[in-house]
């Protein structure tokens, strides 16, 4: 278990490697100048060109990277082009806004999708199955800063029960949260019906019911248990997903988080800013995949016998 | 006696055991969707309603010229819609903004079916180093949160319908090039294909006679899938800002402009919403229908 772990993490180098070699040269590519930005106004040509050789923009782009992995692994991402800021430091101080709004979006998928997924499977082909499979569909159709703007009408602006904007105190996060955790509750929904339906032919749940145990135990302990592992699934890459389509709820709920600092980056040309938030997103999102990955061995002792071989 | 009496019977038999093609079979399932023939109804109302703009309102005129003694109109039977904080009125611009949803998602489709599933091909027919390279670079742009590259590739490459067609396309390219692959090894194992390479195929004969048709039904449904998610992040990145630039009616860029109204004319952020929603809706159920119709198995 543990040289699996290793080994995947061994493996994760040379891809978030690769991924900063092409973060790094797509936003390269940006158009502009940045000294034309930060120089003062009255600031002549020569000096322009003396702060660009000094800043090392003239070096080939080889140099230039090189020299941005090597602060990289150092934790030295550079600083903004705006306000002078270290990266790396603005970007952690961002973060947990951003995990906070993740995890909330995904207890509210939870809380909605699977009850709803499992109830769906139990009366297939029932109204209450097509409820919520009209549901899942809408989730998923719905673009949710969409969803977020309609939050916001209805729930803040019509009857005053949230704010519409910021983070103070716990009532700021319900509308994004629910923003965020209904496209996941669609996926997740739909998934756990299929799960649920795989599951409900086994032999074990006919030999629990013959056994006299309650319904309800069947349910939620015999077959949801063994019908977790593509929810599970859903739900890690979801969380993945949701770190970067949080620019969508974050720029609708002025939520200060990294979606919010990537969306203001871009649009003020902070090129330092933008390409340490997009590789350290990257990073992220790539760790909790593989954390999903070794959750698994938790569930489902199956696969934990398969990667210990 | 005879099961077949007469020609009537004959003819019922022949009908009956008439060897269908496979799309045939799928067209067969596909009609029987409730689901799926709403959502084909859906897509034919709003893109006939969308042609339609497309001939009864000018671009100079009607959608992009600024009236201010027209402006924040409700609702109403001049304006359904009502209008927009130029006076323009938003039940024109929405079917005008259309084509620009329609096309970056058919073209961004296009271009991540393309790459993605000739690289998938490649790599699932080929294997060994081939197939590691393009699987390891696929990762790599897999494990890059999608709209985040896709932001990343609109900033550089400037605001256009153009770019945005480009960056919402690479962003699919991994999907497709997944599937592809996944559904070529699948078929490279089967006998026909073992029969055909044994007759003396070559290599490109085989790929293109047997492996390509018999592995295209779960690409084909993500096809249709990925035009309802490349919708939704176009109109999110023209939301941003990011997108189709102003003054054209984008439906996500609609939204942006409403959004500063929200307070008092909320009507702004409903409609383009909306559009947005019921054509992306459609999609999916067509899409629903369609991985239904080609493999039964796959129903739930």
């Amino acid at each position: 278990m543990i040289r699996y772990t290793i080994r995947r993490l061994l493996m994760l180098i040379p891809i978030l490697i690769a991924v900063s070699l092409v973060v790094y040269f797509i936003v390269d590519l940006a158009p502009g100048d940045v000294v034309d930005v930060i120089a003062p106004d009255d600031a002549s040509p020569e000096d322009k060109e003396l702060l660009r050789e000094m800043m090392g923009l003239n070096d080939p782009f080889i140099i230039r990277y090189a020299r941005y992995m090597q602060g990289l692994m150092r934790g030295d991402l550079g600083k903004s082009y705006v306000n002078n800021r270290d990266v790396f430091e603005v970007y952690f101080s961002r973060l947990p806004n951003t995990l906070l709004l993740a995890l909330a979006g995904a207890f509210v998928a939870v809380l909605i999708a699977v009850p709803l997924g499992v109830v769906s499977a139990m009366h297939r082909g029932s109204w209450k199955d097509a409820i919520s499979m009209i549901f899942g569909l809408l989730g998923l159709s719905m673009p949710n800063f969409w969803l977020g703007l309609l939050l916001i009408i209805f729930f803040s602006l019509k009857l005053g029960l949230f704010p519409s904007y910021g983070s103070e105190g716990w009532s700021s996060i319900v509308l994004p949260a629910i923003t965020v955790g209904t496209a996941q509750a669609a996926l997740v929904m739909r998934t756990t019906r299929s799960s649920m339906l795989e599951v409900v032919r086994q032999d074990y749940l006919r030999t629990a019911r013959a056994k006299g145990v309650p319904e309800r135990t069947v349910i939620y302990k015999h077959a949801l248990r063994n019908a977790l592992i593509p929810i599970v699934t859903v739900m890690g890459t979801q969380l993945g997903v949701s770190l970067g389509g949080a620019v969508f709820t974050e720029t609708v709920f002025a939520w200060p988080g990294v979606g919010r600092l990537v969306v203001d980056a871009i649009n003020s040309r902070d090129i330092p800013m933008v390409t340490g938030c997009l590789i350290l997103t990257t990073m992220l999102a790539s760790f909790l995949i593989l954390l999903v990955d070794i959750a698994y061995a938790f569930i489902d002792p199956r696969i934990k016998a398969r990667y210990t071989k | 006696m005879p099961i077949i009496q007469n020609e009537t019977d004959k003819k019922a038999v022949i009908k009956r055991y008439k060897r269908r093609s496979m799309w045939a079979e799928v067209w067969r399932n596909f009609k029987k969707s409730k689901g799926a023939m709403t959502g084909i109804i859906i897509l034919i109302v709003v893109l006939s309603a969308c042609t339609i703009g497309e001939f009864i309102y000018d671009y100079h005129e009607d959608i992009v010229k600024q009236s201010f003694d027209q402006r924040l109109l409700r609702p109403s039977w001049k304006h359904p819609f009502g209008t927009d904080q130029y006076g323009r009125d938003i039940f024109a611009r929405i079917l005008y903004g259309g084509r620009y949803s329609f096309s970056v998602g058919v073209v961004a489709v296009i271009i991540s079916f393309s790459i993605g599933t000739t690289l998938g091909i490649v790599a699932g027919y080929y294997g060994g180093v081939i197939e590691n390279i393009i699987m390891r670079i696929t990762d790599v742009f897999a494990s890059i949160p999608s709209v985040l590259l896709a932001i990343a590739i609109t900033a550089a490459f400037g605001q256009s319908l153009l770019v945005l067609m480009f960056a919402v396309g690479v962003v699919g390219v991994p999907a497709f090039c997944r599937v592809a692959r996944a559904s070529v090894m699948t078929v490279v194992g089967q006998e026909y294909v073992e029969a055909a390479h044994a007759a003396g195929a070559k290599n490109w004969q085989v790929l293109i006679r047997h492996i390509v048709p018999n592995s295209m039904a779960p690409i084909i449904v993500q096809c249709t899938l990925r035009v309802a998610q490349a919708i939704i992040t176009a109109s999110g990145l023209s939301f941003l800002g990011l997108g189709v630039p102003t003054p054209s009616p984008e439906w996500g860029g609609m939204l942006s402009d409403g959004r500063a109204y929200i307070r008092d004319y909320s009507y702004m952020t409903m409609f383009p919403g909306l559009a947005i929603m019921i054509t992306v809706l459609a999609i999916n159920l067509i899409g629903d229908g369609l991985r239904d119709a080609m493999d039964p198995k796959l129903k739930r």
